[in-house]
């Protein structure tokens, strides 16, 4: 993998709370391109190039290969360049467990995530997570996600109020007569502004008598 | 709000049936278009969410991306307005029309820090009823809210715009689209109580000519609109008297001979002997009263029909001269005459090839078709004009409207104009 890919993939995993592990041993014959670690997880990420689609067995191989890594990382992502997502059918990705992500020359995008597997305790220098504590955050976001609902829900009917008390105003007009400032038509402005006796007309509307209306 | 900040933000957005037309005054001569339609993406496919889409619609150039060649089209991509209108309960296109709005509104997001929201002015269908008024403004309240994008907004009738861009200030503006035609008069105001409105439009002049390519052998094409289409805009003659000139092409069909070629194909239309057909196409839009069209009615041709929508009654089978009588004689009689001085032709069903030369004696334009129509009635002394550029005169209008009114000119109910503020 060439280090420029690396680099915006570490700093993209970065971003999502994962940093790199470097040299780290899988202990597996496959070999995961990249691994990071969120705090909780340990992340395994093979990351395909444009020439292993040159040779479709080769292609499915290696990714049947990489599902080994469910034994021995908590989520396991594939990356794949954004051109051949089209071959992709993703819902067997999701079956799997697998996350994939995609990339090109500007943009990594991780499309959807990996499962999370329980697997042996991962390296002594990761923290020990009881297993309660997931359950908690569990609940937690289930209570964040109704009260988002209903914060939605109110701000929906809050907007309905507000604008039917300004759709039912009818706020008269009774400000005085100001000297009108005559429309002066800047050189800049478009073509269709100038010389037109619209400007005045309408330069005056609340300010005069309507003549001719329904 | 001074007028040095209305020429930067004055926005204008134009809700056509076919085209959202859009841009803040800083954009120039012409708007930006886009088409007025939305696409549902699937969010279960691996193809919308590869392009890192959690969009729930998609409108705009992107459009065209995200169509699947196998997919059923007709309940994702929805086009939200027939013949101006949006229905009330609609859900998913008003959820286009918001989409479309914020596109627009984004499109020309400045960056400047003293931007507080455009003064925006938007174009609706003179026959547009209230509740569309409503949901437009609801949905600028929204946008204004989430993003700081509008100050003020207002809502003008197209017809309006068209006589604001034309410099005309007292006209009688005839807007006629694919399904319908409206007949606005206006005297610095739109005269609301008295529009006509007619249910023929481009879409009429695309039934016969369908018919008369069955006629001619052409039956697989009649089917395929962009065909009818097609055959239309090349075949189609306006005539200056039609029975004058029908009896002209029968005795010498191929002075009016005309060849169309479909493109990329190899098919090629040829009228042969009924070249008199032509003449066919054009008066139907300007007067389908004629006995010769009783033959197509009686094989199944659809026939222009009396509609009703809310309050205003559609008429399927009034000639355009006697709709502008109609329209003008509801006006107060001083204002009559100046009325009939000036009329303005918008919309693409008045765009009509330049008939060549050689029949100039047979085949007009619809300028000079509706001065005809209007003498028959007995109405002389009157201008009409083609409107120029008639995709952008909306637009225009509502940036100039935008650029003129008064920031005290409240918005009121029952004269249905003035600035609504969502600070």
């Amino acid at each position: 993998m060439n280090d420029h890919l690396k680099e915006r993939i570490k700093s993209y995993m970065k971003s999502r709370g994962m940093e790199a592990l470097e040299n780290f041993s899988s202990g597996f014959d496959e070999k995961s391109d990249m691994t990071f670690n969120d705090g909780m997880n340990l992340i395994f990420m093979k990351v395909f190039h444009a020439s292993a689609f040159q040779n479709r067995n080769a292609f499915l191989d290696s990714i049947l290969r990489s599902l080994s890594f469910t034994k021995k990382a908590n989520k396991v992502y594939i990356a794949i360049p954004k051109v051949y997502a089209s071959i992709i059918d993703g819902k067997i990705f999701q079956e799997y467990g697998l996350g994939l992500m995609l990339y090109d020359e500007r943009t990594i995008e991780e499309v959807f995530q990996p499962k999370v597997f329980e697997i042996q305790k991962p390296e002594a220098s990761n923290p020990i997570v009881p297993k309660e504590f997931f359950e908690e955050l569990e609940r937690l976001k289930d209570r964040v996600s109704s009260l988002e609902q209903s914060v939605y829900s109110l701000k929906e009917e809050l907007s309905r109020i507000k604008l039917d008390n300004k759709l039912k105003e009818v706020i008269p007009n009774t400000k005085p007569c100001k000297v009108e400032e005559r429309i002066q038509v800047d050189e800049d402005l478009p073509s269709f502004l100038k010389d037109n006796p619209w400007l005045e007309i309408l330069s005056k509307r609340g300010r005069e008598q309507q003549s001719y209306v329904s | 709000m001074s007028l040095e900040y209305r020429q930067k933000y004055v926005f204008g957005a134009d809700y056509g049936t076919s085209y959202f037309k859009f841009g803040s005054i800083t954009c120039g001569e012409e708007p930006k278009m886009i088409e007025n339609r939305g696409y549902f993406p699937n969010k279960e496919s691996i193809i919308q969410r590869a392009f890192g889409i959690t969009k729930e619609i998609i409108v705009g150039d992107e459009v065209p991306l995200y169509l699947q060649a196998s997919e059923d089209l007709s309940s994702r991509l929805i086009y939200p307005m027939r013949n101006g209108v949006v229905e009330k309960n609609d859900e998913k296109a008003w959820k286009i029309v918001k989409e479309i709005s914020r596109y627009g509104l984004d499109y020309f997001k400045p960056a400047e820090p003293e931007f507080k929201g455009f003064y925006l002015v938007a174009s609706l269908s003179s026959i547009a009823p209230r509740y569309m008024y409503e949901k437009l403004f609801q949905i600028y309240d929204e946008i204004s809210d989430e993003s700081g994008l509008i100050k003020v907004a207002t809502i003008i009738p197209q017809p309006l715009a068209v006589a604001i861009a034309h410099k005309t200030t007292t006209c009688v503006v005839i807007e006629s689209g694919h399904g319908n035609t409206q007949v606005c008069p206006i005297s610095r105001y739109p005269i609301r109580n008295a529009i006509v409105a007619i249910n023929r439009g481009g879409g009429d002049a695309n039934a016969i000519t369908a018919e008369i390519l069955k006629d001619s052998g052409y039956s697989d094409l009649a089917h395929e609109e962009a065909f009818v289409i097609k055959a239309k805009e090349s075949l189609g003659l306006i005539p200056k008297e039609l029975e004058r000139a029908i009896e002209a092409a029968k005795k010498n069909p191929k002075k009016f001979k005309a060849r169309v070629k479909i493109p990329g194909t190899r098919i090629t239309i040829e009228l042969e002997e009924n070249t008199w057909v032509r003449f066919l196409i054009g008066e139907y839009v300007f007067d389908p009263n004629h006995e010769v069209f009783q033959s197509y009615f009686v094989r199944g041709m659809p026939r222009p029909k009396d509609v009703r929508v809310g309050d205003m009654v559609f008429r399927g089978m009034l000639d355009f001269g006697g709709s502008i009588v109609e329209a003008v004689e509801r006006c107060p009689i001083e204002l009559q005459p100046h009325l009939y001085r000036e009329i303005l032709l918008s919309g693409g069903n008045f765009c009509w090839k330049v008939p060549p030369e050689s029949l100039s004696d047979f085949a007009i334009d619809p300028s000079t078709k509706m001065k005809l129509l209007l003498k028959k009635k007995g109405i002389t002394n009157v201008k009409v004009n083609t409107t120029s550029m008639p995709q952008y005169s909306v637009w225009r209008g509502c940036v100039i409207y935008g650029f003129a009114v008064p920031d005290d000119y409240a918005w009121n109910w029952e004269r249905m104009e003035g600035w609504l503020s969502f600070e």
